[in-house]
């Protein structure tokens, strides 16, 4: 029966994992859709949502039934009700990365020419989700700690892409449309940033048991 | 063991016990059956002649105090006394065998076991001389009687001796098994035991060499395994059937960044896409292959399935293909690139020669005309020219046309080669140093330094100068060329000795060259096993030192 138990953990954890790396995936798809105007990227991240979706039902599933069949207690329970949350962050990485990737058909970075701070963020967020996956995968604290220090780093990219958006739009209003998109998509990123630190926040508390204040 | 030891002493003992007391029982039952019937024999006769000469009255005295049984009976078999039994109850005894044989012959017995089973009767009887028959028996017990007083005593001998055996059986297997969990196993032949266990120590130590040599063997396999895997660049990784990590070498875990790889999930390893596609395809017996980027670099990935019992283990193998890459770009740039600068040329020829074969160019206007063909001609065969001494000198052929050629000598006839060119652009060229002597290719060398040279002058400020010198450090002769010139900037510095790399492209025909000149110069210095050493400063000059090996 334990043997049985250990042998579903272990499926819990590979299944986790691989939905973080489709994660992943789907935003390193959807930031290079939007960084070289590749369409063919921006259809990945549309698919790899819907696996994301996918994976988060039979996690869901899976969770369920460790939780009814094996009533699990203690470092167990703290890692399955862990992922029941940590799943729903996940899906919503991979909903705001197929939104970015919606918003690429209509943006083209290099027209307005300012797209110096949006590619700093993407690659932030990227660092962020991957690190509080790693942190997952190998039950780093330390890792988690710094992925949730990191998301500051994000909000400042935020506000200094806000500031060139305006700065933008003041100079030539034909840029208007365009700029909006563009904030659109930095606050999607900047969610996705705030995902990624909820994860790491479960992954503290699939640890220590307590949560982060 | 036990059991057996104590099986074997107890039946021995128990067919001793048997077989003496059969034996010994035998014998003396005999005996005393033999000494029985010479006592009744004997009171037979005495009571016979008592009997003659007196009369039945002695009889009845007699059979009153015997412990013998006495019987008169009459010749035609009537019982007449008995001193044990009423007369009116017996039958006839005429028919009884010793009374029987003692009517014929005078003298008769006969033994028979008597109703209960455990006595046997002994009858003797005499024929008097009134034709009366006088019989004497005696009861003694039969075999079986014996036996049945005996069997108690059996009994307890019995069980003493099964105590005995027990006891003995356990001090004899102790004292037997003693020294043979004394043997000393890992060198068999060394033991002084039972020389019944020669063969088997003899066996064992046969064995025991074969074990220790097997071992020795997959020991020596291990470690040329671990030692090729341990130093090998190229990462292995090797998963078992749950798909985690059986072992990884060295190269893997730097590549992936894990400290320790055994039992881990493959997902624990990597978690690209491309790499759990391929490893999940070969748990379903797929060969895959995919390209990865990790650390900057490009990493090709090879995971093979392996079959083992009904299910698939894979084996991972990943190779940094980042330099092959980088090269097979640069090759796909190189032919486009050569067909570039070959097609420019060409087009402004085709160009010229058309509008004079239309006819649309005035008479007066043919020379200039020609002069651009000539020019765009010669331009396309020092192309083709450079391009061909590019190609030569990756064959390695050149090697056999190596010999003694002085640098200095040859950089002096370099710079009065371009003195014109020098002079046309007022730029000074400087030789310092002495005569040093490598061994080389004289063309190509001739070919280097005159790149290097003409470099200096082209992309030199005016008035400014050019330093060559040769000098000897150690056992190297440095070519070393300074120029005063516009420099190289840094992010051009890795790659202007790539084939066609312009640091200003839209120079180049200003300036003139091919793009080639400086490749040239690298593949010579590679040829000569030299090193070349570029420092530069935008704006102020640029400073190319080659070290070649000296001869002596």
């Amino acid at each position: 029966m334990r043997n049985k138990f250990d042998l579903q953990l272990e499926e819990l954890n590979n299944d986790l994992i691989s939905m973080g790396a489709l994660c992943e995936n789907a935003i390193s798809c959807a930031v290079n859709a939007l960084m070289n105007y590749e369409l063919r990227l921006a259809e990945c991240a549309i698919n790899t949502e819907k696996e994301i979706d996918q994976k988060e039902r039979d996690i869901e599933s899976l969770c369920l039934k460790l939780l009814l069949q094996q009533q699990p207690v203690a470092k167990d329970l703290r890692l399955i009700s862990a992922a029941l949350k940590m799943i729903t962050d996940m899906e919503r990485i991979g909903d705001q990365a197929a939104d970015i990737a919606e918003i690429v058909s209509f943006v083209n970075l290099s027209e307005s020419g300012n797209n110096v701070h949006i590619s700093d963020m993407a690659e932030a967020t990227i660092k962020m989700v991957t690190e509080s996956i790693d942190a997952f995968v190998k039950r780093d604290l330390s890792l988690a700690n710094n992925v949730i220090k990191y998301d500051d780093v994000v909000d400042n990219l935020f506000m200094l892409i806000k500031k060139d958006l305006i700065r933008l739009i003041a100079d030539d209003t034909k840029y208007g449309e365009q700029a909006l998109d563009i904030l659109m998509i930095a606050k999607y990123l900047e969610r996705i940033g705030d995902h990624a630190v909820n994860i790491a926040e479960w992954v503290v508390f699939a640890i220590t048991g307590s949560h982060k204040e | 063991m036990k059991r057996r030891v104590f099986w074997s002493i107890m039946l021995t003992s128990l067919l001793t016990l048997i077989l003496t007391s059969v034996l010994l029982t035998t014998a003396l039952y005999n005996d005393f059956v033999a000494e029985r019937k010479q006592v009744i024999i004997g009171e037979c006769a005495y009571i016979a002649a008592a009997v003659q000469k007196t009369d039945t009255d002695f009889l009845t005295t007699v059979g009153r105090n015997s412990s013998n049984r006495i019987t008169l009976v009459s010749s035609d078999g009537t019982v007449l006394y008995d001193n044990v039994a009423d007369i009116a109850t017996l039958d006839n005894h005429i028919d009884r065998p010793e009374i029987a044989a003692a009517i014929q012959k005078g003298s008769g017995e006969s033994t028979r076991l008597s109703d209960t089973l455990g006595q046997r009767n002994y009858y003797y009887a005499l024929r008097l001389t009134n034709g009366n028959i006088l019989r004497v028996s005696t009861t003694t017990r039969s075999v079986i009687g014996i036996i049945d007083e005996t069997a108690t005593y059996i009994f307890l001998i019995i069980l003493f001796a099964m105590i005995s055996a027990i006891i003995a059986a356990h001090f004899l297997t102790k004292a037997i098994i003693a020294p043979i969990n004394r043997l000393n196993l890992d060198a068999p032949l060394t033991n002084n035991t039972y020389e019944e266990l020669s063969t088997l120590l003899v066996k064992m130590d046969r064995q025991n060499k074969k074990i220790f040599e097997q071992i020795e063997e997959l020991e020596s396999k291990q470690n040329e395994f671990n030692a090729i895997t341990k130093n090998m660049s190229e990462a292995l990784v090797i998963f078992g059937e749950k798909k985690q990590i059986l072992s990884a070498n060295t190269s893997a875990k730097k590549l992936f960044g894990v400290i320790k790889a055994k039992n881990l999930s493959y997902l624990e390893l990597y978690r690209d896409v491309g790499y759990t596609r391929s490893v999940e395809a070969a748990f379903l017996g797929e060969p895959s292959s995919v390209k990865i980027n990790k650390n900057g670099r490009i990493y090709q990935l090879s995971v093979n399935p392996v079959k083992s019992n009904n299910n698939y283990a894979a084996v991972m193998f990943a190779v940094d293909i980042t330099e092959r890459e980088q090269n097979e770009k640069m090759r796909r740039e190189f032919s486009a690139n050569v067909s570039h600068e070959l097609k420019t040329p060409l087009t402004s020829i085709i160009g010229c020669a058309e509008i004079m074969h239309n006819g649309i160019a005035r008479k007066e206007d043919f020379p200039s005309f020609i002069e651009q063909i000539y020019v765009q001609s010669k331009r396309l065969l020092t192309l083709i020219e450079d391009i061909i001494k590019l190609s030569r000198l990756d064959e390695e052929g050149v090697k056999n046309e190596f010999n003694d050629v002085d640098l200095y000598e040859l950089s002096k006839r370099v710079i009065s080669e371009l003195s014109d060119k020098a002079s046309a652009n007022s730029i000074e060229l400087i030789l310092e140093g002495e005569k040093h002597i490598i061994s080389g290719n004289e063309r190509i060398l001739h070919e280097m330094i005159f790149n290097l040279c003409d470099n200096a002058i082209i992309y030199n400020k005016a008035h400014g100068n050019v330093i060559i010198s040769i000098t000897k450090n150690d056992s190297f002769v440095v070519f070393s060329i300074e120029d005063t010139g516009i420099g190289i900037a840094s992010e051009h510095q890795a790659r202007i000795f790539e084939r066609f790399y312009r640091v200003d492209k839209s120079r180049s025909k200003e300036t003139g060259g091919t793009g080639l000149g400086l490749s040239i110069v690298k593949h010579g210095v590679k040829l000569h096993n030299a090193e070349i050493t570029l420092e530069s400063r935008v704006g102020e000059g640029t400073h190319i030192t080659i070290r070649f090996k000296s001869i002596i």
